[in-house]
Parts: structure tokens; C-alpha cells; sequence
């Protein structure tokens, strides 16, 4: 049997990767698959942490975040679609109009 | 966890911090390489941590190592390729591994909920719309990073300080450190009391879900229905549809050409 | 009485009032209408008082009346109680035979010079641009003035100097287009600025000595305080105790002196005395009928009235009264000496009036208080017509009155020409014209007082004599000359008629001032007569100041007209010396001019002293406001600037941060929960 500390670790690690994916790529798509990556790490986390608790909470938990990360993964890739259509490009910095 | 691993491991994250900086796309090819490497060596340090027998049971460890090993792999090289498709792709490993380490924890429905969900209809999604907004060559915006240097520290700090919570035992919060799983966790709560230990997961995570949860999983079918909706309904296109009336009703002569019809576009 | 005297002020402001509201919608060609009814009725009204004031005892007056209290200050009393708190700041008439004389003159000359207008505003028959703003306004000058002349306490008394100096300013910006009029309606309103603040200043310091603004009381106070009657003061001034009183009273006996120069400064302003007269001819850009009654009959003689009327503060200082004669014989050789060498026939009279008005001063800094009075009555008279004379000749100049450019107009304008003439034996001071009895009592009480200034008013009258006859000649005789295009011929009746009354006026106005007796001057008359007997309960601290310093009065002795021979062939003098020098020999004037053209040249340019001022003032204010302007918006701007560009400097720096990124965005979040984290986690 597995420590949940080393579950929570990995998790995190998922997790930050995904951040970082999030913050440094310029492609939308890329963009958002880095959040999906941050599902997985929230999911792993989750169900260890559910073990350790000696319940299901955490695993029901995490099957109503994967509705979720369909559901944002449907309507991200919506908006992707039409961002492209906009400008015809899939750089996240083309769009700067809020630039100050 | 005592704070002399916390302290390794806060090495160890911070080398791969370092690897994964180098690792992000930019110019050139040795950096990426330099970086790929670094992060390998980190994660190698990594699940050296995790195999040390003596904090763990024997007989999952390997295959906690393993799969962890492979998840994080892909990861990375997802966020650091520069092609999309591929970081699509390596994405669907990340999404096995990870069941697979459900699947160590005895969550057999979420892991093959996971695979049929992420792998099969929303990477499939994804593929798609890459191939849709695909542009020819290297573009710009996949070959450089950007600000990679706070992204990465962003990342690291982020990973020490969950990492630290979990070494830290404060006194009154309630946050303890986690204590070593039990053989009480091989207990479910939520199954009726005369079914034996050989009830499956997904029995459990059933009943859970219908008894307790009921409301929960109603609403989760709303909001895909909504979503559903909203998808449609953001990317719809407008068609004009006029036929050609021909010149007896007062039309233009010619027929408009193919494809005219219907071609003036404006987004929704 | 007070009755009567309400409606005086009253019909004209009504008056003013209708033209004002009505004028230009409903009355346009009848807007002097209203003028016309108001200053008649209030002329009515100062004839009746004056019967009034005659039949009263000469001890009943002065009869102040209360209209109602208008500032309170100090004390909370009861309103509807008598003024127990004579330091409230109240509105209040006062009549006395003084008030009476100045009435009639006013209105009497006013209405004379409102119809005279209704001609004048006139070309061809229809009237003028700004016919009823005309009207509106000498409508409301003659409330003004009536209003200064019934005050029955300083602060009405400053209202009303106030008000005729804005009416003035009103009128001789009349033809406001016209920029010297507007500028020389701005010079009249700052250099009577100059003279008013002094007047305040001393209005002020009676507040501040006396306590209250009252006549009746700070001239009976200031009566008690002369006589150190220390019981007096204390209770006509309602004082707290001996010790108050006494020490007001040493204060009102210092400060006396510096009370009289500063109301002496509002008189020199207003009466156009040096060094502040240089407005009055600048003011003859206005229009005629302006010149003659606010220029000539009233507005300038308001300062006289002033000084006749506040006799108990001026008689009381020596150095006061030794001020008012000093200036006024100084004024009265200047004045003349200018007006021998200008061309102007307006100007020529401007200053004209600046001289006799100085023969006022003269006359009250001399004691003879009744004679200045009667001189001002009698020269409202002869310069009215003068000034409606010159402005006939103007009107049917179309609009010119150099002197070079005219002449020999007594066959086009004969009218004119005799009503002028006799205006001007009576400005000469021919005798038995009305000038001649006023002016030679004033040359009496200065020969006998200071006898320096007494040969200055010979001399002055000499010369009056010289250029006032050299204007009528010039314009009048000789050969007829007019302006290409003109066609002289006289106005009609309602611009003849003032005419013709005010000459009636300056040759029989003066004899109420005479007593026919054998043995007088010209074997008939008597110097004081009936108008000096009316005025004396008024002027009482002339002749008790004059008596203190030992001399007695000043008519000429029983028997001895030597002065009035005297002055009376000085005049002769001077209509001769015009004569030979502008009919029969024409020439002369100019080859004199040519022999000393230094000489001729100052006395043309008013002995530069608009040049002067404008060097010594106006400049170094233009320069210091241009300094100022340059601290304003460079100083105090550049500051307000600074304090601008430190928020915009930092929005620029800030503004950098805003990328519009999301992932820009993103990244600051994260560093904040990780922060947020942070302080969970080391917060133990």
C-alpha cells in the first residue's frame, strides 16, 4: 500500500506542470490542454486523499470533476474555435486589447 | 515526512525547475536538450524517493513508480513539445498513467471512467480542433515560450508549498501531517453492512452516488446538457438562405455561383 | 415735509424703472415720456418743499425722518421700538434749507435737460440708438443724486455718491462703440475709485470714533467734543460712562483733521479738484445733455455739498479748511490757464467747470460757506446753458465741435447765439449777471481770509473772462464757416426752449442772493440777500468757525464795493481782450502762439498730465499685472502642473504592467495564492 504523501506529490507535480504549461505556452489549444493536465493532477489527489479518509467522497468528487473537465473542455475548444475565426490565428497574444 | 525530505525534495523540484526552463520552446536545440535531460535526472531523483523500501509497503511500490514515472514524463515532454498533435498524444499517456495509479488505488471505475472520458471524447476533441486550426509550418507561437521564467518559478513555488504543507505538523489547525494509510482505508463507507469485502468498486461507487449524492449527479446531467447547448450555440454559423429567384421575379439573371449562397459569414 | 420729500427720489426712480421695463418693447420713441413726468413731478415736489422749508422756523431743522433700520449691529433690541441702538446702519432722510436749495437746483436743471434730450437724442426726427437706455439712466442719475442730497446719514450719503458715479460711468459710456467713450468712462469710474476710497476710509473712521453715521449726532457730538462739554458727547453718544466719554472725545479732537481730509478726498474725485480732475474732460465724450447736467450742474457739485453739508467736521479743523481753500484756488488759476489754449468747445467749458468748482472749494475753505452754495446754484444755471448751447452748435454741426472747424454761426443759430452769449457774461462774471454777485462774494471771503488766494481769483476771474469770450467769438463771430456737408440751422422748440429759460435763469438767478438798497454797488444792490438769510440755520459752523478765528464774516463791509468794481472791470477786461484778439485782430493770437510755443504747447497739452499719469501709474500696473499674469501661469500653473504630473508619471510606469495578456494575468494569481498558501502554511 501506496503512502498518500506520495500520491499528494505526484498530484502536485501534475498539477504545477499544468500551471506552468498554462502560463508559458502561447498556442490556445496547448493552453488548454495544460488545464486539463491540472484535472489529472486534482483527480490523483483526490482519490488518494479519499483513501486516506476511508471513504468514497473523494472518488465521487473526482467523477463529477471529469463532467466538469468535459464540459470545460467543450466550451474552451467552442471559444478556441471562434477565437480563430476571429483572428485567424491561434496566438494567445493576439489578443491585447485590454492592453493598458 | 520528516523535514529532511521535505528539503530533498525541494531539490529535487527545484533541478527540475531549472531543466524545465531550459526544456520550454525556444530557439535552438541544445537547451531544449540540456533541459530534457535535467528534468529526467530530477525525476529520476524523484521516484528514487518513492522506491525507499522502508517507507513503503512492498509489492505496489514498483508499479507506483512506474506509472508515476510515466505520468510525469509525459507530462513534461507535453508541455515542453512544440507541436501540438504531439503534445495531444502525449497527453493520452498521461491520462493512462494516471489510471493506472487509480487503479493502484483501488478506484477501478474512476480509472476506466478516466480512459473513456479524457482519452476516448476529449482528446479525440482536441485532435480535432487541431486539425481544423492547424497552420502550415513552425508558427511563432508554438516555437517560443513566453515569460518562461516566471511560469516555471510559478510552477515551483506552487509545488513546494503543497509539498511543504505535507511535511508540516502544526499544532491546533487540524492539518496534521498525513498519517500512514491504515487497513481501516480498505473500508468503505456507503456499502450496506451485510455486503462482504468482495463487493466491486463500481457497486460501491453506485450506491454512493445514487444515495448520497443524488442531487449532485442530477445537476451534473444538467450542466451537460447546458453545455451541449452553449457549444452549438457559440459556434453556430449564420447561413443566409436565399434561393435564386431568376429574373421573371426580379432577381439578377445569372444563377448565383456555387457555393455563394450561404457564403457571407458572420460569427453568431 | 418728509411727505413731500419721499416722492422727490421716488418719481424719477419710477420713472427709470418704466423706461426700463417698457422702454424698448413698448415706448421706443416715447421712452422719455417717464423721464420727463418723474423729474417734473419731483421738481414739483422740491418747489413745494422748499415753500415748506420757508415756512417752517429756522430752529426746527435739521428734520431727520426714519424710513427703516437696515443693518443692525451690536445690542439686541426690539425693531419696533424708536432706535434705542444708533449704531444700526439705517436709512434715514434729513431736510433742512441746505437739502432744500439743492433740490430745487437739481430738479429744476434736470428737467430742463430732459427735454432738451428728447431733441438732442434726435436725428431728423427719429431717435437714436439707445434712446431709452438714455433715459433709463438720467432717470435714475437724478434719483441718485436726490438720494445724496436728502441722506440723513453717511451711509445713504456714500449709496448715493456711489450711485451717480455709476450713473456717470452709465452715461458717458453712452455711445459704448465708440472706444474713447468706453475709456474714458472707465478713467471717470477709476480716478473717482481713487478719490471714493479715501471717502470710505473717512466714512469708516466717523463709524469707528462715533459709533454711529448718524448727521445729527456726530455733529453734535463733534460740536460738544470742540467745546470739551465731556456730559455732551457722553449722551448724544450714548457712551457708558465719563471715562468712555472722555476718551472719545479726545479722539474725535484727534482725529478730526484726518476725518475732514479724507471725505475731502471723495470731494476732490467727485468735484474734479487737483490732482483728480483729469476725468472731467475726458467724460465730454458722452453726450451733451450728460455734460451739462451731470458734469456741470450736479454730479461734480456733490463734493461742494458735501463739504457745506458736513461744515461741523470741516470748520473744526483748521488745517481742513486751509486743504480746501489751498486746492481750490490752485485749481481754479490751472484749470483756466488750460482752457485759454483748447480748441474743444465741450472741453473748453470741462474745464471751465473745473474752475468754478474750485471757486467752491475756495469759497468753503474760506468760511463763506453760503456764498460757495450760492455760487453753485447760480453756475448750474449759466453752465447748463452753456453746455446745451455748445451741444445745439454740436447738433447742428452734425456732430462737430473743434472750433477750427466752424465759425461765425450767430446768423444759422441765432437762438443759440444769444442764449450763449448770455451764458457766458454770466461765466465771465458781468455784472449784474447771476455770476457775477456769487463769484465776487467768494473773491471777498478770500481777500479777507487769504489774501494769496483772493489775487489767484482775480487773476482766475480775469481769464475766465478771456477764454470763455475767445470760444464765443471764434464760434460765433466773423465770417460764417461751416463743415463741408453740414447745413447748420437750429433744433426745434423742445431743444430752444431749455434754452431760453436757463438764460432768464442766469441773468435773474442771482438776485435772490441780493438786497436792494440805495447806496449799494451800482448805486442799487447789496451783496446777501434773501438766499444767504434761508441758508444760514444750515451752514451755522461756517460762521461760528469764522467768528472763533476772529474775523467777521465775510461780506464786504457797509459801503465798500471797491472789490466789486474791481472784479467787475476785470471782466470787461477780459471780454475786450478776447475782442481784440479774435475779431479785430485775428492774427495776434497766433503769432503769440508762435513767439513762446514752449509755453503754448503745455498749456495745449494740459500741462501733460494724462501723459504724466499714465507714466507714472498706469504703466508701472500694466507692467506689474503682465508680471503677475507671467506668476500665474507659470508659477502657480507649472505647481498645479507638478502636482499633475506625479499620478501621470505613475500611470505611466503602471501602465506597462497591463499587458492585456491572459497568461500575464494568470501568472500574478498564482504568485498570490502560492502567497496566500504561504501565510497558512508559516503562520503558526
Amino acid at each position: 500500500m501506496v503512502d498518500a504523501p506520495a500520491y499528494v506529490v505526484v498530484g502536485a507535480l501534475l498539477f504545477s506542470l499544468g500551471v506552468v504549461g498554462f502560463l508559458s505556452r502561447r498556442n490556445l489549444i496547448v493552453i488548454f490542454l495544460s488545464t486539463e493536465l491540472m484535472f489529472q493532477g486534482v483527480v490523483v489527489n483526490l482519490v488518494a486523499l479519499g483513501r486516506l479518509h476511508a471513504n468514497l467522497d473523494g472518488q465521487v468528487f473526482a467523477l463529477f470533476l471529469l463532467v466538469i473537465a468535459a464540459v470545460e473542455a467543450g466550451l474552451a475548444l467552442a471559444l478556441v474555435v471562434l477565437m480563430y475565426r476571429r483572428r485567424g490565428t491561434l496566438d494567445a497574444h493576439a489578443w491585447q486589447t485590454m492592453r493598458g | 515526512m520528516s523535514p529532511h525530505f521535505s528539503i530533498y525534495l525541494y531539490a529535487v523540484f527545484a533541478l527540475g525547475a531549472v531543466g524545465l526552463y531550459l526544456a520550454l520552446p525556444q530557439r535552438g536545440r541544445w537547451p531544449v536538450r540540456t533541459g530534457l535531460i535535467l528534468s529526467a535526472a530530477a525525476l529520476a531523483g524523484l521516484l528514487a524517493f518513492f522506491g525507499r523500501s522502508f517507507l513503503f509497503t512492498e509489492g505496489t511500490t514498483f508499479y507506483f513508480v512506474v506509472l508515476a514515472g510515466i505520468a510525469l514524463v509525459g507530462a513534461v515532454r507535453m508541455i515542453t513539445h512544440p507541436k501540438p498533435v504531439y503534445s495531444a498524444i502525449l497527453f493520452v499517456m498521461v491520462v493512462l498513467a494516471t489510471a493506472g495509479l487509480l487503479l493502484l488505488l483501488r478506484a477501478e471505475f474512476l480509472a476506466m471512467a478516466l480512459v473513456i472520458i479524457y482519452a476516448g471524447a476529449i482528446l479525440v476533441t482536441y485532435l480535432f480542433v487541431i486539425m481544423l486550426a492547424q497552420q502550415s509550418g513552425a508558427p511563432v507561437y508554438d516555437t517560443t515560450a513566453r515569460e518562461p521564467f516566471a511560469a516555471v518559478a510559478a510552477g515551483f513555488l506552487l509545488a513546494a508549498t503543497i509539498v511543504g504543507m505535507l511535511g508540516e505538523a502544526r499544532a491546533g489547525t487540524g492539518a496534521e501531517s498525513l498519517p500512514v494509510a491504515s487497513e481501516a482505508a480498505d473500508a468503505w463507507e456507503g456499502l450496506p453492512a451485510d455486503e462482504s469485502a468482495a463487493t466491486s468498486h463500481t457497486l460501491a461507487v453506485g450506491a454512493t452516488l445514487l444515495t448520497r449524492y443524488v442531487v449532485v449527479f442530477e445537476l451534473a446531467g444538467v450542466l451537460l446538457l447546458v453545455a451541449i447547448v452553449g457549444a452549438i450555440a457559440l459556434v453556430r454559423r449564420r447561413v443566409e438562405e436565399t434561393e435564386w429567384e431568376g429574373p421573371a421575379a426580379g432577381g439578377p439573371v445569372e444563377p448565383p455561383a456555387p457555393g455563394s449562397i450561404g457564403r457571407r459569414v458572420e460569427p453568431f | 415735509m418728509i411727505e413731500t420729500a419721499y416722492w422727490i427720489p421716488l418719481l424719477p426712480l419710477i420713472g427709470a424703472a418704466l423706461i426700463g421695463a417698457l422702454g424698448p418693447r413698448l415706448l421706443r420713441g416715447g421712452s422719455h415720456w417717464p423721464a420727463v413726468l418723474g423729474v417734473a413731478g419731483a421738481a414739483l415736489c422740491s418747489l413745494l418743499l422748499f415753500a415748506e422749508v420757508r415756512q417752517a422756523s429756522p430752529e426746527s431743522f435739521p428734520r431727520t425722518r426714519l424710513l427703516y433700520r437696515w443693518i443692525h449691529t451690536g445690542g439686541a433690541d426690539d425693531p419696533r421700538t424708536e432706535p434705542a441702538d444708533e449704531s444700526a446702519l439705517t436709512v434715514s432722510l434729513a431736510i433742512d434749507p441746505l437739502t432744500a436749495v439743492m433740490l430745487v437746483t437739481v430738479c429744476v436743471v434736470s428737467l430742463l435737460v430732459v427735454v432738451y434730450s428728447r431733441d438732442y437724442m434726435r436725428h431728423e426726427g427719429r431717435p437714436e440708438r439707445g434712446y431709452e437706455r438714455f433715459f433709463a439712466f438720467l432717470a435714475l442719475f437724478v434719483f441718485s443724486m436726490c438720494t445724496l442730497v436728502l441722506a440723513g446719514n453717511f451711509l445713504l450719503l456714500y449709496l448715493g455718491w456711489e450711485a451717480v458715479g455709476l450713473c456717470s460711468y452709465l452715461l458717458i459710456g453712452f455711445y459704448y462703440r465708440r472706444p474713447e467713450a468706453a475709456a474714458a468712462a472707465r478713467k471717470a469710474f477709476l480716478v473717482n475709485r481713487i478719490g471714493d476710497f479715501g471717502f470710505g476710509l473717512g466714512v469708516v473712521l466717523i463709524y469707528w470714533t462715533f459709533g454711529t453715521l448718524e448727521y445729527e449726532t456726530v455733529f453734535a457730538a463733534v460740536r460738544a467734543a470742540m467745546n470739551d462739554h465731556v456730559e455732551a458727547v457722553q449722551s448724544i453718544l450714548r457712551l457708558s460712562g465719563p471715562a468712555a466719554a472722555r476718551e472719545t472725545m479726545d479722539a474725535i479732537q484727534g482725529r478730526l483733521t484726518l476725518i475732514a481730509l479724507l471725505l475731502f478726498c471723495g470731494a476732490i474725485g467727485k468735484s474734479a479738484q487737483l490732482p483728480l480732475y483729469v476725468w472731467l474732460p475726458d467724460a465730454m465724450e458722452g453726450p451733451t445733455p450728460v455734460s451739462a447736467l451731470i458734469h456741470a450742474a450736479t454730479m461734480v457739485t456733490a463734493g461742494v455739498y458735501m463739504v457745506a453739508r458736513c461744515g461741523a467736521i470741516f470748520a473744526a479743523s483748521a488745517t481742513a479748511m486751509a486743504v480746501v481753500a489751498v486746492i481750490g484756488g490752485l485749481t481754479a488759476l490751472f484749470a483756466a490757464t488750460i482752457a485759454v489754449c483748447q480748441f474743444d468747445m465741450k472741453r473748453i467749458l470741462a474745464y471751465s467747470t473745473i474752475s468754478q468748482l474750485a471757486y467752491m472749494f475756495l469759497g468753503l475753505g474760506c468760511f463763506a460757506a453760503d456764498a460757495a452754495i450760492f455760487h453753485l446754484y447760480t453756475h448750474a444755471f449759466f453752465k447748463a446753458l452753456l453746455f446745451l448751447g455748445a451741444g445745439s452748435v454740436m447738433h447742428a454741426m452734425g456732430g462737430i465741435i473743434d472750433l477750427r472747424q466752424f465759425g461765425g454761426l450767430r446768423r444759422a443759430l441765432p437762438v443759440t447765439f444769444v442764449t450763449f452769449f448770455i451764458g457766458g457774461l454770466a461765466l465771465a462774471g458781468f455784472p449784474l449777471l447771476a455770476g457775477f454777485w456769487s463769484k465776487d462774494e467768494i473773491i471777498h471771503a478770500a481777500m479777507l481770509h487769504r489774501p494769496m488766494l483772493g489775487n489767484l481769483a482775480l487773476l482766475t476771474a480775469a481769464l475766465t473772462a478771456f477764454y470763455t469770450f475767445r470760444m464765443i467769438f471764434v464760434a460765433f463771430g466773423g465770417p460764417q464757416r461751416v463743415p463741408p456737408g453740414v447745413h447748420a440751422q437750429e433744433a426745434g422748440w423742445w431743444m430752444k426752449a431749455p434754452l431760453v429759460l436757463l438764460s432768464a435763469g442766469a441773468i435773474l438767478a442771482g438776485y435772490v442772493g441780493v438786497t436792494i438798497q440805495p447806496g449799494g454797488f451800482a448805486g442799487l444792490f447789496e451783496p446777501r440777500g434773501f438766499f444767504h438769510e434761508f441758508l444760514s440755520p444750515a451752514l451755522t459752523p461756517f460762521a461760528s468757525a469764522a467768528s472763533a478765528v476772529g474775523l467777521e464774516g465775510h461780506q464786504a463791509v457797509e459801503g465798500d464795493h471797491q472789490l466789486m468794481y474791481v472784479s467787475a472791470g476785470l471782466a470787461v477786461l477780459g471780454i475786450l481782450a478776447a475782442y481784440l484778439g479774435y475779431i479785430v485782430a485775428p492774427r495776434v493770437a497766433e503769432m503769440i502762439a508762435a513767439k513762446a510755443p514752449g509755453a503754448y504747447r503745455l498749456l495745449y497739452r494740459k500741462y501733460y498730465v494724462d501723459e504724466g499719469y499714465d507714466a507714472a501709474v498706469v504703466r508701472p500696473l500694466w507692467g506689474s499685472a503682465r508680471i503677475l499674469d507671467g506668476v500665474d501661469r507659470y508659477v502657480i500653473d507649472g505647481l498645479v502642473w507638478l502636482a499633475t504630473a506625479i499620478p501621470r508619471l505613475l500611470g505611466f510606469m503602471l501602465r506597462t504592467w497591463q499587458g492585456g495578456l491572459l497568461q500575464g494575468y494568470a501568472v500574478v494569481m498564482v504568485f498570490g495564492v502560492v502567497l496566500m498558501a504561504l501565510w497558512v502554511l508559516l503562520r503558526g
